[in-house]
């Protein structure tokens, strides 16, 4: 529009959507009367009303309403200032620690293809997963079987609760995890003994490698990979006890 | 009642608010992040925020805005910077589309197409736009929850609206460019 009069379009969405006082509104009408060119742009600019309200409708069906809901009572309670303080700092706490995974997640990810970086990756999170950070979790079976169908459909892996079981931890949760494009299967477990640990998996064609052993941050890693998936399991457990956890995944995963 | 029955029962109170809200708080979580693991965790935090601040709420205004604010602050200064960009969270939404009976198969292709046009927008309109036309928040109140002037929020719905005014990409196209996109 050329006319330098002419009702931005700040104005005329504003008008629109019923947000000007009596004064801008004639404004706006007037110029619309008076300009062809001022109708046309509210005409255009008015095409962008679609059904917002409806179309986000579904999307609330999609909110997993439940577990939020559990997560909520498992929120501790409001106590008096002089008891609650040590409470509080442990959900500040608790808090920070999901807000700093997804950090260490993104920011490390780049390199994750240059073969052991998702490696890395998933071991400087995993460092800051507490018992509690588990502790909210689902242990409904049904719930599991559907984590696991999901994730298993994402990697092109069949997933079951029997197949990702692992002796002497509890499987609380798989989750896909998705950075720039590269999927990764999060299955978290809690083992009573020594805390959370996770058995990640990603596609990968480097083809099949033994099971192999490392040390990050401070944590146990066993790794190994067939010829479509490589797997990482990282605890606080001894070598050991990982390996035989390893070795009967691997098994189990072959089907 | 004591101070403490008191306390106990306001929390309890509050608690059953904010349990009512979850599911809209958790779909701005999946408009701010486009992920639903992090639209996820923007909820928890938001509770324990709201929770721990429940003094702070100023009886007789409305707790959804709030809470909306409370959430915008945390995904602003404590998620966002960290690279989270081409989520999957709608492309989720989309996918669970059923597609039974004609008409209610129409409405979902239209609400997919709503909804992929305005997750197609930049992150400060495509917000701004959910809390105009899908939270219906008044310009005022979007001001206030995001901590912006209202001539602000006037030239992001004036931008979104003319991006979203534009002839959209044809369904293929879009997938195939978002396809090629790694």
């Amino acid at each position: 529009m050329t006319d330098l009069n002419a009702p931005s379009d700040e104005l005329l969405v504003a008008y629109l959507d019923g947000e000007l006082d009596a004064e801008q509104r004639r404004f706006v009408v007037d110029q619309l009367h008076a300009h062809p060119a001022v109708a046309e742009r509210l005409a255009a600019l008015q095409c962008a009303d679609m059904p917002f309200k409806a179309a986000f409708e579904g999307v609330l069906d999609e909110a997993p309403t439940e577990r939020l809901n559990a997560m909520l009572k498992a929120l501790p309670a409001r106590e008096p200032p002089a008891l609650s303080r040590r409470r509080f700092l442990a959900v500040a706490a608790s808090f920070a620690v999901a807000g700093v995974v997804a950090d260490r997640l993104f920011m490390a990810w780049p390199h994750a293809e240059s073969g052991q970086g998702w490696r890395a990756s998933v071991a400087e999170y995993m460092a800051l997963y507490t018992p509690q950070t588990l502790e909210n979790l689902s242990d409904d079976r049904a719930a599991h079987v559907a984590q696991l169908r999901s994730v298993g459909t994402q990697l092109g892996l069949p997933l079951s609760p029997d197949a990702v079981s692992l002796p002497g931890a509890e499987f609380r949760r798989a989750q896909i995890l998705n950075y720039d494009g590269v999927l990764i299967g999060q299955l978290t477990y809690l083992d009573p003994r020594h805390g959370p640990l996770a058995l990640c998996i990603t596609a990968s064609q480097k083809g099949p490698a033994g099971l192999a052993t490392e040390q990050r941050r401070g944590m146990n890693v066993v790794y190994w990979s067939n010829a479509s998936h490589g797997f990482m399991l990282i605890g606080r457990n001894p070598f050991d006890d990982l390996q035989i956890m390893a070795r009967s995944a691997e098994e189990r995963l072959l089907g | 009642m004591n101070e403490q029955g008191a306390a106990i029962t306001r929390d309890a109170e509050f608690r059953r608010e904010l349990g009512l809200l979850l599911p809209r708080l958790w779909r701005y979580g999946l408009v701010l992040s486009r992920q639903k693991h992090l639209a996820e965790d923007l909820v928890q935090a938001t509770c324990v925020r709201a929770l721990e601040r429940t003094g702070q709420f100023a009886a007789g205004t409305r707790l959804d805005r709030w809470l909306l604010a409370i959430m915008h602050s945390i995904w602003l200064n404590e998620l966002r910077s960290q690279r989270v960009r081409q989520g999957q969270g709608f492309v989720d939404a989309e996918q669970a589309l059923s597609f039974d009976g004609e008409s209610q198969a129409q409405d979902q292709v239209l609400a997919a197409q709503v909804i992929k046009r305005v997750n197609g927008l930049p992150e400060a309109q495509r917000e701004t736009v959910f809390l105009a036309y899908v939270e219906g928040l008044s310009y005022k109140e979007i001001a206030d929850v995001l901590h912006i002037p209202v001539g602000t929020v006037m030239s992001r719905l004036a931008a979104a609206r003319a991006k979203l005014a534009e002839a959209p990409p044809s369904n293929h196209r879009a997938e195939k460019t978002s396809g090629e996109r790694r």
